[in-house]
């Protein structure tokens, strides 16, 4: 695949295995990794032979956010509007027709609780800990997180996570909901979902998502 | 304006509601019913960035008295759902029937370890009204939702945070100063960026995934062109508190 060194992309059967890897930067999300993981998704699209993306992290957490060094001020928000359109990750994810599967460890904070949000799976290990700390920047969740967080989790929780906007455990109580499950550690969680995933052809991992999702999308 | 059955409090952004009618478990008459629709006004008229609910006495409220019709009077609940701004209620003890339709309009339930839902109007003369429909399986899931109003159970605090109703849990005697604890971590926030997020994550749950994501981008489009956006941004690059202005 093109593009970035920040994001490793490796294949295995029908499972895409895609990692953030730009550890020195928490895995912040910067412009080029966003667009490499819309080719990413453009590529599950695409290609049928492909039924599966299991998405994580290298370093010491699965995704910081979005890179705020890149955000800019009084932008001109029509221009913005289109760009998103041209360049839209989140409409993307939601619409895959492909099961994705998130497994975070250490931190998801931001846009990067956001992606895994907009997964089919999520997955923790111990400790890690998932905020939404826009609230305390002036913005609101840009990546889907209203739209995602009430559906996993229900309108409290979405509430509550959004207005505290700090980091919390994933074990508390009120987020343990966001996630199908806890983990030992990443590398083996990310191998034993890409097997129990490759147990099925590409084409049943399709028609599973189409049949419990995809209805949500346009209903 | 005088009340009988409330007490209103107003501060500038925040108005403050305690329902004072404790000898009665707060059960609604028809007098409590349009002093809390009048005492509302200014928050449905988003004049505040948070609205606390709470009650005197060991019961946040029972309930509504036989004989009410809540038709006559509009439906404090409904109007409670409009608010934009954050609405918290603080339960203690049983929070049934009308109380239990307040709270699950509000956006954030905290709650002592008193604190009790139930709604048992499918056995009486009312099914609930749309408001606790709509909510509360939007709040707790389909599966719980229809179980508890079908068979009345009573769900306890610990049961009512493990399900996502209620939002915090504290010992009894410790709920006023959690409250005022959500209140100052609330006002500190962005108050625009707060309500788009509240209109975004309330609004577009009533949409297909795709219409919502769709939503949440645009209310973000329009933050963009706020001064506490741009503050939000340089308080973080200068590592220090952001002071926000509301506009």
């Amino acid at each position: 695949m093109s593009g970035s060194t920040s994001i490793d992309i490796a294949r295995s059967g029908a499972v895409l295995q895609v990692r953030l890897n730009r550890p020195e930067k928490r895995n912040a999300i910067s412009l080029e990794m966003r667009d490499t993981l819309l080719d990413a998704l453009e590529l599950l699209a695409l290609d049928e032979t492909l039924g599966a993306m299991v998405l994580y992290g290298a370093g010491a957490g699965f995704c910081a956010g979005a890179d705020l060094s890149e955000f800019t001020s009084h932008p001109i928000i029509s221009r913005t509007k289109e760009s998103r359109r041209l360049r839209d990750l989140f409409g993307a994810m939601a619409s895959s027709s492909a099961i994705l599967v998130a497994v975070m460890h250490g931190f998801a904070i931001g846009s990067g609780l956001e992606l895994a949000l907009l997964c089919d799976l999520r997955f923790a290990t111990a400790a890690t800990r998932v905020g939404l700390p826009e609230l305390t920047l002036g913005m609101m969740p840009p990546a889907g997180g209203t739209a995602t967080l009430p559906r996993v989790a229900g309108l409290g929780t979405a509430v509550w996570l959004t207005g505290v906007a700090r980091p919390v455990d994933v074990q508390d109580v009120q987020v343990r909901r966001l996630v199908n499950g806890m983990v030992d550690d990443v590398g083996s969680a990310v191998e034993a979902w890409t097997a129990i995933l490759n147990r099925h052809p590409a084409a049943m991992l399709r028609q599973l998502k189409r049949s419990v999702r995809l209805h949500e999308l346009s209903a | 304006m005088l009340f009988r059955r409330i007490r209103v409090a107003t501060e500038p952004r925040v108005l403050r509601i305690t329902l004072a009618r404790p000898q009665a478990g707060n059960a609604f008459d028809e007098i409590m019913t349009s002093e809390l629709i009048a005492a509302l006004e200014p928050a449905v008229a988003g004049r505040v960035d948070v609205l606390v609910i709470d009650a005197d006495g060991p019961d946040f409220c029972i309930g509504s008295e036989d004989q009410l019709q809540l038709s006559f009077h509009g439906h404090p609940a409904k109007q409670i759902a409009r608010v934009p701004g954050l609405v918290i209620v603080a339960v203690a003890g049983r929070c049934s029937g009308l109380g239990l339709e307040l709270a699950v309009a509000a956006d954030l339930r905290l709650g002592d370890e008193t604190a009790h839902f139930f709604t048992d109007q499918l056995h009486g003369r009312n099914i609930p009204s749309g408001v606790l429909m709509w909510r509360l399986p939007r709040i707790v899931g389909q599966a719980r939702a229809i179980q508890w109003i079908l068979t009345g159970e009573k769900v306890g605090a610990r049961a009512a945070i493990e399900a996502g109703l209620l939002a915090d849990v504290v010992p009894a005697g410790e709920l006023v100063a959690l409250r005022e604890r959500y209140v100052e971590t609330l006002l500190k926030l962005a108050p625009l960026a707060l309500r788009y997020a509240k209109e975004s994550i309330i609004g577009g749950s009533q949409m297909s995934l795709e219409r919502a994501l769709d939503f949440e981008a645009n209310l973000n489009f329009l933050l963009q062109s706020t001064d506490d956006r741009e503050e939000g941004l340089r308080a973080a690059r200068e590592r220090r508190s952001p002071r926000f202005k509301g506009q």
